[in-house]
Protein backbone atom coordinates (compact mmCIF):
# COMPACT_ATOMS: atom_id res chain seq x y z
CA UNK A 1 0.00 0.00 0.00
CA UNK A 2 1.40 2.97 -0.86
CA UNK A 3 1.63 5.72 1.36
CA UNK A 4 0.00 8.49 -0.80
CA UNK A 5 -3.09 6.03 -0.81
CA UNK A 6 -3.22 5.74 3.40
CA UNK A 7 -2.83 9.65 3.66
CA UNK A 8 -5.74 10.26 1.41
CA UNK A 9 -7.81 7.38 3.31
CA UNK A 10 -7.02 9.05 6.73
CA UNK A 11 -7.49 12.36 5.46
CA UNK A 12 -11.56 10.84 4.47
CA UNK A 13 -11.74 8.90 7.59
CA UNK A 14 -10.86 12.25 9.51
CA UNK A 15 -13.41 14.49 7.75
CA UNK A 16 -15.96 11.84 7.77
CA UNK A 17 -15.60 11.41 11.78
CA UNK A 18 -17.78 14.18 12.95
CA UNK A 19 -20.16 14.09 9.81
CA UNK A 20 -22.94 12.58 11.95
CA UNK A 21 -26.10 14.00 11.33
CA UNK A 22 -28.70 14.65 14.50
CA UNK A 23 -32.43 13.61 13.87
CA UNK A 24 -34.23 15.90 12.26
CA UNK A 25 -36.18 18.41 14.30
CA UNK A 26 -32.85 19.37 16.69
CA UNK A 27 -33.53 22.97 16.77
CA UNK A 28 -37.13 22.66 17.59
CA UNK A 29 -36.55 20.26 20.45
CA UNK A 30 -33.86 22.83 21.81
CA UNK A 31 -35.80 25.53 21.56
CA UNK A 32 -39.27 23.64 23.05
CA UNK A 33 -36.79 22.19 26.25
CA UNK A 34 -35.47 26.12 26.87
CA UNK A 35 -38.73 27.23 26.80
CA UNK A 36 -39.94 24.13 28.94
CA UNK A 37 -37.58 25.04 31.23
CA UNK A 38 -38.12 29.27 30.98
CA UNK A 39 -41.91 28.49 31.71
CA UNK A 40 -41.07 26.32 34.90
CA UNK A 41 -38.99 29.22 36.49
CA UNK A 42 -41.34 31.34 35.96
CA UNK A 43 -44.05 29.01 37.60
CA UNK A 44 -41.12 28.48 40.72
CA UNK A 45 -41.37 32.76 41.10
CA UNK A 46 -45.14 32.52 40.99
CA UNK A 47 -44.99 30.04 43.41
CA UNK A 48 -43.42 31.83 45.34
CA UNK A 49 -44.90 35.00 45.01
CA UNK A 50 -48.36 33.14 46.42
CA UNK A 51 -47.16 30.76 49.25
CA UNK A 52 -44.89 34.07 50.97
CA UNK A 53 -48.15 36.14 51.41
CA UNK A 54 -50.30 33.04 52.64
CA UNK A 55 -47.82 32.24 54.89
CA UNK A 56 -47.34 35.42 56.10
CA UNK A 57 -51.54 36.21 56.35
CA UNK A 58 -51.92 32.93 58.07
CA UNK A 59 -49.26 34.25 60.82
CA UNK A 60 -50.87 37.54 61.26
CA UNK A 61 -53.98 35.85 61.93
CA UNK A 62 -52.74 33.86 64.41
CA UNK A 63 -50.77 35.94 66.06
CA UNK A 64 -53.80 38.19 66.55
CA UNK A 65 -56.52 35.28 67.46
CA UNK A 66 -53.99 33.44 69.54
CA UNK A 67 -55.88 33.05 73.09
CA UNK A 68 -54.38 34.97 75.68
CA UNK A 69 -54.00 33.72 79.19
CA UNK A 70 -55.21 35.06 82.22
CA UNK A 71 -52.30 36.72 84.05
CA UNK A 72 -51.68 34.71 87.28
CA UNK A 73 -51.62 36.61 90.73
CA UNK A 74 -48.52 37.40 91.60
CA UNK A 75 -46.47 36.64 94.25
CA UNK A 76 -45.63 39.40 97.50
CA UNK A 77 -43.27 39.02 100.28
CA UNK A 78 -44.93 40.02 103.22
CA UNK A 79 -43.96 40.57 106.94
CA UNK A 80 -46.94 38.04 107.77
CA UNK A 81 -46.06 34.95 109.25
CA UNK A 82 -45.69 32.12 106.74
CA UNK A 83 -48.59 30.14 108.56
CA UNK A 84 -50.88 32.73 107.61
CA UNK A 85 -49.30 33.26 104.61
CA UNK A 86 -49.80 29.63 103.18
CA UNK A 87 -53.58 29.34 104.94
CA UNK A 88 -54.49 32.60 102.81
CA UNK A 89 -52.67 31.05 99.48
CA UNK A 90 -55.47 31.48 96.85
CA UNK A 91 -56.23 28.52 94.70
CA UNK A 92 -54.42 28.61 91.26
CA UNK A 93 -55.73 26.58 88.27
CA UNK A 94 -53.02 23.89 87.27
CA UNK A 95 -52.58 25.42 84.04
CA UNK A 96 -51.61 28.53 85.32
CA UNK A 97 -49.23 27.25 88.23
CA UNK A 98 -47.42 25.44 85.12
CA UNK A 99 -46.82 28.95 83.89
CA UNK A 100 -46.15 30.77 86.69
CA UNK A 101 -43.42 28.14 87.54
CA UNK A 102 -40.14 29.49 88.23
CA UNK A 103 -37.02 28.09 86.79
CA UNK A 104 -35.10 25.90 89.94
CA UNK A 105 -32.27 28.54 89.92
CA UNK A 106 -34.95 31.12 91.34
CA UNK A 107 -35.66 30.35 95.23
CA UNK A 108 -38.11 32.09 96.32
CA UNK A 109 -37.39 33.47 100.03
CA UNK A 110 -39.68 33.45 103.06
CA UNK A 111 -39.96 36.63 104.78
CA UNK A 112 -37.78 37.38 107.70
CA UNK A 113 -39.48 36.69 110.79
CA UNK A 114 -39.13 39.14 114.12
CA UNK A 115 -38.44 36.38 116.24
CA UNK A 116 -37.32 32.93 115.96
CA UNK A 117 -39.12 30.40 116.57
CA UNK A 118 -42.20 31.69 116.29
CA UNK A 119 -44.03 31.85 119.92
CA UNK A 120 -46.81 29.16 119.77
CA UNK A 121 -49.13 29.04 123.16
CA UNK A 122 -48.71 26.06 125.24
CA UNK A 123 -50.77 22.95 124.46
CA UNK A 124 -52.68 21.39 127.03
CA UNK A 125 -50.19 18.48 128.23
CA UNK A 126 -47.66 21.52 128.45
CA UNK A 127 -50.26 23.50 130.52
CA UNK A 128 -51.09 20.83 133.18
CA UNK A 129 -47.35 20.03 133.52
CA UNK A 130 -46.80 23.45 134.48
CA UNK A 131 -49.54 23.46 137.04
CA UNK A 132 -47.92 20.37 138.40
CA UNK A 133 -44.73 21.25 139.13
CA UNK A 134 -45.95 24.74 140.56
CA UNK A 135 -48.29 22.55 142.98
CA UNK A 136 -45.02 20.54 144.27
CA UNK A 137 -44.20 21.78 147.52
CA UNK A 138 -40.30 22.43 148.49
CA UNK A 139 -39.88 22.19 144.27
CA UNK A 140 -37.17 24.63 143.89
CA UNK A 141 -35.10 22.66 147.34
CA UNK A 142 -35.67 19.94 145.70
CA UNK A 143 -34.44 20.76 142.37
CA UNK A 144 -31.48 22.67 144.51
CA UNK A 145 -30.48 18.85 145.58
CA UNK A 146 -31.09 17.23 142.67
CA UNK A 147 -28.19 19.68 141.23
CA UNK A 148 -25.88 19.85 143.92
CA UNK A 149 -25.63 15.87 143.71
CA UNK A 150 -24.68 16.17 140.33
CA UNK A 151 -22.14 18.48 140.98
CA UNK A 152 -20.66 16.60 143.39
CA UNK A 153 -17.31 14.17 142.26
CA UNK A 154 -18.55 10.72 141.66
CA UNK A 155 -17.00 8.40 144.32
CA UNK A 156 -16.05 4.90 142.73
CA UNK A 157 -15.69 1.67 145.39
CA UNK A 158 -12.27 -0.12 144.94
CA UNK A 159 -12.34 -3.17 142.97
CA UNK A 160 -10.92 -6.24 143.86
CA UNK A 161 -10.90 -8.86 142.33
CA UNK A 162 -9.85 -12.41 143.39
CA UNK A 163 -7.30 -14.36 141.35
CA UNK A 164 -8.36 -17.51 139.30
CA UNK A 165 -7.45 -20.65 140.01
CA UNK A 166 -6.72 -23.33 137.87
CA UNK A 167 -8.50 -27.03 137.78
CA UNK A 168 -5.19 -28.40 138.98
CA UNK A 169 -4.83 -26.22 141.94
CA UNK A 170 -8.17 -26.98 143.14
CA UNK A 171 -7.78 -31.07 143.03
CA UNK A 172 -4.29 -30.69 145.02
CA UNK B 1 -42.36 47.61 26.12
CA UNK B 2 -40.44 44.81 28.50
CA UNK B 3 -42.83 42.41 26.70
CA UNK B 4 -41.15 43.41 23.46
CA UNK B 5 -37.73 43.05 24.69
CA UNK B 6 -38.36 39.69 26.08
CA UNK B 7 -39.64 38.69 22.59
CA UNK B 8 -36.67 40.25 20.88
CA UNK B 9 -34.28 38.33 23.06
CA UNK B 10 -36.06 34.86 22.56
CA UNK B 11 -36.30 35.52 18.42
CA UNK B 12 -32.57 36.29 19.11
CA UNK B 13 -31.68 32.83 21.01
CA UNK B 14 -34.06 31.08 18.35
CA UNK B 15 -31.75 32.14 15.74
CA UNK B 16 -28.79 31.22 17.80
CA UNK B 17 -30.03 27.70 18.33
CA UNK B 18 -30.71 27.50 14.38
CA UNK B 19 -27.44 29.07 13.31
CA UNK B 20 -25.27 26.04 16.25
CA UNK B 21 -27.30 23.38 16.83
CA UNK B 22 -25.48 20.88 14.60
CA UNK B 23 -22.31 22.26 14.98
CA UNK B 24 -22.58 21.96 18.93
CA UNK B 25 -23.83 18.07 17.77
CA UNK B 26 -20.84 17.55 16.18
CA UNK B 27 -18.61 18.98 19.00
CA UNK B 28 -20.55 16.56 21.18
CA UNK B 29 -20.75 13.57 18.52
CA UNK B 30 -16.82 13.86 18.19
CA UNK B 31 -16.33 13.33 22.34
CA UNK B 32 -19.52 10.33 22.66
CA UNK B 33 -20.04 8.62 19.72
CA UNK B 34 -23.43 8.14 20.28
CA UNK B 35 -26.27 10.40 18.35
CA UNK B 36 -28.66 10.27 21.36
CA UNK B 37 -26.19 11.34 23.99
CA UNK B 38 -24.85 14.06 21.85
CA UNK B 39 -28.22 15.44 21.53
CA UNK B 40 -29.00 15.37 24.89
CA UNK B 41 -25.89 17.24 25.53
CA UNK B 42 -27.14 19.93 22.73
CA UNK B 43 -30.00 20.66 24.45
CA UNK B 44 -28.49 20.48 28.13
CA UNK B 45 -25.55 23.45 26.55
CA UNK B 46 -28.62 25.75 24.88
CA UNK B 47 -30.59 25.69 28.77
CA UNK B 48 -27.19 26.44 30.13
CA UNK B 49 -26.13 28.91 27.82
CA UNK B 50 -29.54 30.39 28.37
CA UNK B 51 -30.04 30.45 31.99
CA UNK B 52 -26.19 31.92 32.31
CA UNK B 53 -27.26 34.73 30.32
CA UNK B 54 -23.76 35.67 28.89
CA UNK B 55 -24.47 34.62 25.19
CA UNK B 56 -25.94 37.85 23.82
CA UNK B 57 -22.58 39.24 24.68
CA UNK B 58 -19.77 37.07 23.60
CA UNK B 59 -17.35 37.63 20.74
CA UNK B 60 -16.53 34.25 19.84
CA UNK B 61 -20.32 32.17 19.68
CA UNK B 62 -18.85 29.12 18.24
CA UNK B 63 -15.81 28.94 20.86
CA UNK B 64 -18.23 29.60 23.51
CA UNK B 65 -20.71 27.39 22.48
CA UNK B 66 -18.18 24.50 22.11
CA UNK B 67 -16.83 25.25 25.41
CA UNK B 68 -20.18 24.59 27.16
CA UNK B 69 -20.74 21.51 24.96
CA UNK B 70 -17.60 19.84 25.50
CA UNK B 71 -17.48 20.30 29.53
CA UNK B 72 -20.86 19.00 29.46
CA UNK B 73 -20.11 15.98 27.20
CA UNK B 74 -16.70 15.27 28.84
CA UNK B 75 -18.47 14.73 31.88
CA UNK B 76 -21.36 12.43 30.57
CA UNK B 77 -18.38 10.34 28.91
CA UNK B 78 -17.18 10.13 32.45
CA UNK B 79 -19.92 9.24 33.89
CA UNK B 80 -20.87 6.37 31.33
CA UNK B 81 -17.49 4.97 31.61
CA UNK B 82 -18.40 4.71 35.74
CA UNK B 83 -21.30 2.94 34.83
CA UNK B 84 -20.17 0.71 31.95
CA UNK B 85 -16.07 0.38 32.65
CA UNK B 86 -15.79 -2.76 31.00
CA UNK B 87 -16.99 -0.56 27.92
CA UNK B 88 -14.82 -0.97 24.25
CA UNK B 89 -14.34 1.57 21.81
CA UNK B 90 -15.82 0.13 18.57
CA UNK B 91 -12.46 -0.85 16.90
CA UNK B 92 -11.09 -2.81 19.72
CA UNK B 93 -14.47 -4.57 19.62
CA UNK B 94 -14.03 -5.54 15.59
CA UNK B 95 -10.54 -6.74 15.94
CA UNK B 96 -11.58 -9.42 18.07
CA UNK B 97 -12.85 -11.38 15.56
CA UNK B 98 -10.28 -13.91 14.44
CA UNK B 99 -9.75 -12.28 11.04
CA UNK B 100 -9.35 -8.18 11.61
CA UNK B 101 -8.04 -8.09 7.90
CA UNK B 102 -11.51 -9.62 6.33
CA UNK B 103 -12.94 -6.88 9.15
CA UNK B 104 -11.04 -4.08 7.27
CA UNK B 105 -11.98 -5.34 3.93
CA UNK B 106 -15.83 -5.88 4.96
CA UNK B 107 -16.29 -2.32 6.31
CA UNK B 108 -15.56 0.70 4.19
CA UNK B 109 -12.45 2.27 5.08
CA UNK B 110 -14.04 5.59 7.38
CA UNK B 111 -15.14 3.65 9.43
CA UNK B 112 -11.90 1.48 9.69
CA UNK B 113 -10.27 5.19 10.66
CA UNK B 114 -13.29 6.10 12.79
CA UNK B 115 -12.35 2.57 14.90
CA UNK B 116 -8.43 2.93 14.98
CA UNK B 117 -9.60 6.73 16.23
CA UNK B 118 -11.86 5.41 18.53
CA UNK B 119 -9.36 3.38 19.76
CA UNK B 120 -6.90 6.20 20.59
CA UNK B 121 -5.84 7.33 24.15
CA UNK B 122 -8.19 9.97 25.10
CA UNK B 123 -5.92 12.74 25.63
CA UNK B 124 -4.69 12.13 21.60
CA UNK B 125 -8.72 11.12 20.81
CA UNK B 126 -9.89 14.23 22.00
CA UNK B 127 -8.81 16.85 20.02
CA UNK B 128 -7.90 15.00 16.85
CA UNK B 129 -11.86 14.47 17.14
CA UNK B 130 -12.12 18.28 18.22
CA UNK B 131 -10.24 18.82 15.00
CA UNK B 132 -12.67 17.49 13.11
CA UNK B 133 -15.26 19.14 13.68
CA UNK B 134 -15.93 21.91 10.93
CA UNK B 135 -11.84 22.51 10.93
CA UNK B 136 -11.70 24.06 14.71
CA UNK B 137 -7.93 25.65 14.94
CA UNK B 138 -5.66 24.44 17.34
CA UNK B 139 -5.78 28.16 19.29
CA UNK B 140 -9.80 26.96 19.27
CA UNK B 141 -9.25 23.38 20.80
CA UNK B 142 -6.95 24.97 23.15
CA UNK B 143 -9.56 27.06 24.10
CA UNK B 144 -11.97 24.47 24.49
CA UNK B 145 -9.89 21.86 26.20
CA UNK B 146 -8.24 24.86 28.22
CA UNK B 147 -4.62 23.30 27.82
CA UNK B 148 -1.95 25.24 25.98
CA UNK B 149 -1.88 26.06 22.40
CA UNK B 150 1.60 23.99 21.84
CA UNK B 151 0.38 21.13 23.71
CA UNK B 152 -2.49 20.95 21.41
CA UNK B 153 -0.48 20.85 18.09
CA UNK B 154 1.90 17.84 19.66
CA UNK B 155 -0.98 15.64 20.92
CA UNK B 156 -2.34 16.25 17.29
CA UNK B 157 0.80 15.02 15.66
CA UNK B 158 0.76 12.15 17.71
CA UNK B 159 -2.32 11.23 17.33
CA UNK B 160 -2.03 11.45 13.46
CA UNK B 161 1.48 9.50 13.99
CA UNK B 162 -0.59 6.65 15.81
CA UNK B 163 -3.66 6.93 13.73
CA UNK B 164 -0.99 6.23 10.61
CA UNK B 165 0.72 3.38 12.21
CA UNK B 166 -2.25 1.56 13.25
CA UNK B 167 -3.87 2.02 10.18
CA UNK B 168 -0.80 1.22 8.15
CA UNK B 169 -0.27 -2.24 10.44
CA UNK B 170 -3.61 -3.01 9.93
CA UNK B 171 -3.67 -2.58 6.21
CA UNK B 172 -0.73 -5.14 5.92
CA UNK B 173 -2.24 -7.36 7.77
CA UNK B 174 -0.31 -7.10 10.94
CA UNK B 175 -2.32 -5.47 13.01
CA UNK B 176 -3.39 -7.63 16.08
CA UNK B 177 -5.73 -5.19 17.89
CA UNK B 178 -4.09 -5.08 21.16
Amino acid sequence: MKGDELDQILARGLRSYADAEPRPGLEKRVINRVRETREIRSLKWLRWAISVPVFASLLIIAITFWPKRERTPEFHASSTPVAKSVSAAPVIPKAAEAAVRRPRSQRVLAPKREQFPTPVPLTEEERALLAFANGVPHAEEVMATQEKRMSEPLEIAEIHIEPLQEKGDEQR
Amino acid sequence: MAHQEAADSDARFCALVERQARFVFRVAHALLRKVHDAEDVVQETFVKVYRGGKWESVENERAFLATVAWRIAVERLAKRRREKPSEMPVWEMQSRDADPEQNAIRASWNRVVHGVMDGLPEELRQPLALSTVEDLNSREIARVMRIPEGTVRTRLMRARQLLRAKLSALMEGRYEGR
